[in-house]
């Protein structure tokens, strides 16, 4: 009878513990979220006030300009762009190198599986020199271009293809169906999901990258939300109420889609991750 | 010499592959010799022709003092968080697991994992809040209700302004990690455990025995992913060490690691063959630690 009790009041201590930590784990999310709602003056109060006494949208007017509808849709075009364009010619690379088996389909495989290790971020030089020569600079198709074709996507979808049933594409293939018709009707709905996984993750870091638009876009007009809220930091007049409101604005969406497209999210972890 | 007939769905295919290689090596393997090439030449935006300089850049990299510091900021930078991840995040997917509440599972996970999918952008200026050096910066005021005399100087002082950076990273990225155990603790079997339990184990030996070994796979993925990460650190620096006299990578280059030496030489000093000639080593770096840690760990789970 004591054991038990032992048991269950360490099990209520864990839980109590773990419960804790969480807490303290999100704190700083709440911080940022209720301190954007004080005024100038609370914000800086000493002591801090735990939750806005009152209840202000100050920081947001300060920092609210229409351009920031810009960056959002910028940044939807750098994210959105560049996933469906890596994840199209991905795949397509994969289904062709796997379907349709060749010495130079597997030295492209390797050509792209050597890759894989290596930072995007590690080749921005020749890269950002490379787009001043194709004269893209500061334009869309620069922030994208570099981004068409995607080594570890080609790996995931090779393993992905792999995994598809040879007996359907062969019928397809005796069908007389054509390689992007099979491509198009048999092999991408069969990858649904994982592409679906895989974009959803990509998407987020994209959308959240800061290097490369900052090096391409120069003006205003281009800036992604990421170059955009990195912008307004004026060292000489730190003004905490509007950044935390621009943290916000930035925040909300995200969570929001991340939210209602969670079940996408933890399979892309999970499949990216047990590779 | 054999003759292949060049059907026309062969002709799809090659021209998708075709399309391949042209991708790949206009934006990967182009860019990548180039760098290597770079780092030999003299270079910059305006310059009419690259001219070659031999090892001059690697001469002139090593003997800086402020490059050698920048290396060892970066391996430290890495050092800090790269173990604290794994262990911060097996024990916390680990507790997450226990509970019997599926709902509560996911709330668990979902909160650990928000701050991931966040920009560090937004994050880095909520933790310039958070750490700021006057009482209203919320950690110091907590840590004096707490009882320390002098409030900490988080990102000012030099001793301490990368370990600062570092807590930031840790706390962001540390739901990647449980998630990722989350998912190799699902995949082993409970009988295991139970067996073990009969055999009369001890939680220690039973996480000594099963759990640990079991993940090896899921813990090589994470130190070598974590690690790169690490040393690709760019926003948390851009974003949080800006200062008005100093600019960034400060106070006194004690912030300054690679990716951000990198930019600063490349984008901001207009230097881009010094700046590849790093960035070479940057990725020797990365190349290593990839090759060490695949090693270190297969000999040390050998069974």
């Amino acid at each position: 009878m004591k054991e038990k009790y032992k048991i269950e009041m360490g099990k209520l201590v864990l839980g109590g513990v773990f419960f804790v930590i969480l807490l303290c784990y999100v704190f700083p999310l709440y911080w940022m979220f209720s301190s954007s709602f004080k005024t100038a003056g609370e914000i800086i109060r000493i002591p801090p006030t735990w939750w806005p006494h009152l209840l202000s949208v100050e920081g947001y007017i300060k920092v609210w300009r229409p351009i920031w509808i810009r960056f959002f849709i910028n940044s939807f075009i750098y994210a959105g762009g560049s996933v469906t364009i890596a994840l199209f010619t991905s795949s397509l690379i994969g289904f062709v190198i796997v379907t349709y088996p060749s010495k130079i389909g597997t030295i492209l495989s390797w050509a792209a599986i050597c890759l894989i290790m290596i930072p995007f971020t590690i080749l921005i030089i020749p890269l950002y020199l490379l787009i001043i020569k194709l004269h893209l600079l500061n334009s869309y198709l620069g922030m994208i271009a570099p981004r068409m074709v995607y080594p570890f996507g080609i790996f995931f979808m090779l393993l992905a293809m792999r995994n598809i049933p040879r007996d359907l594409i062969d019928a397809a293939k005796i069908d007389g169906c054509t390689p992007l018709g099979i491509y198009w009707r048999v092999a991408l709905p069969l990858l649904k999901t994982s592409l679906a996984a895989l974009a959803t993750l990509e998407f987020v870091w994209r959308w959240n990258e800061l290097l490369w638009p900052l090096i391409v876009a120069s003006t205003e007009k281009l800036f992604p939300i990421t170059v955009g809220l990195a912008s307004l930091i004026d060292p000489y007049f730190i003004e905490f109420d509007k950044y935390l409101a621009a943290c916000v604005i930035v925040v909300v969406p995200i969570v929001i889609m991340f939210l209602s497209l969670q079940k996408f999210f933890v399979k892309g972890i999970t499949l990216t991750g047990m590779k | 010499m054999k003759n292949v007939r060049l059907l026309p769905e062969n002709k799809t295919a090659l021209a998708v592959i075709i399309m391949g290689f042209a991708f790949l090596i206009l934006f990967w393997w182009y860019p990548l010799i180039r760098t290597f090439i770079l780092g030999f030449q003299l270079s910059g935006v305006g310059r009419l022709k690259e001219s070659w300089i031999g090892l001059a850049h690697y001469r002139a990299l090593f003997s800086s003092k402020v490059f050698g510091k920048v290396v060892l900021n970066t391996l430290y930078f890495a050092a800090l968080i790269v173990p604290t991840q794994i262990v911060v995040g097996l024990a916390v997917s680990m507790m997450i697991d226990k509970i019997k509440s599926r709902v509560f599972q996911r709330l668990g996970l979902l909160s650990f994992y928000i701050p991931y999918i966040l920009p560090i952008v937004a994050i880095g200026i909520l933790w310039k809040f958070l750490y700021h050096p006057s009482r209203f910066g919320i950690f110091n005021f907590l840590l004096i209700e707490a009882g320390i005399k002098e409030p900490i100087r988080w990102l000012e002082d030099p001793q301490l302004a990368l370990t600062s950076i570092g807590i930031m990273q840790i706390w962001q990225r540390v739901g990647y990690v449980i998630l990722l155990y989350f998912a190799g603790l699902q995949t082993i079997p409970r009988i295991f455990y139970e067996a073990a339990e009969i055999d009369g184990a001890n939680a220690w030996q039973r996480f000594r025995a099963i759990t640990l070994p079991l993940l090896t796979p899921t813990t090589l993925f994470v130190a070598v992913t974590s690690t790169i990460s690490a040393f690709m650190t760019f926003e948390a620096v851009y974003i949080m060490t800006l200062t008005a006299q100093a600019g960034r990578g400060g106070p006194i280059n004690s912030t300054n690691v690679m990716l951000y030496y990198i930019y600063f030489n490349a984008f901001d000093n207009n230097r881009m063959g010094y700046a590849s000639a790093a960035a070479i080593i940057l990725f020797f770096m990365i190349l290593g630690v990839t090759l060490l840690q695949f090693k270190f760990i297969r000999q040390k789970f050998e069974y």
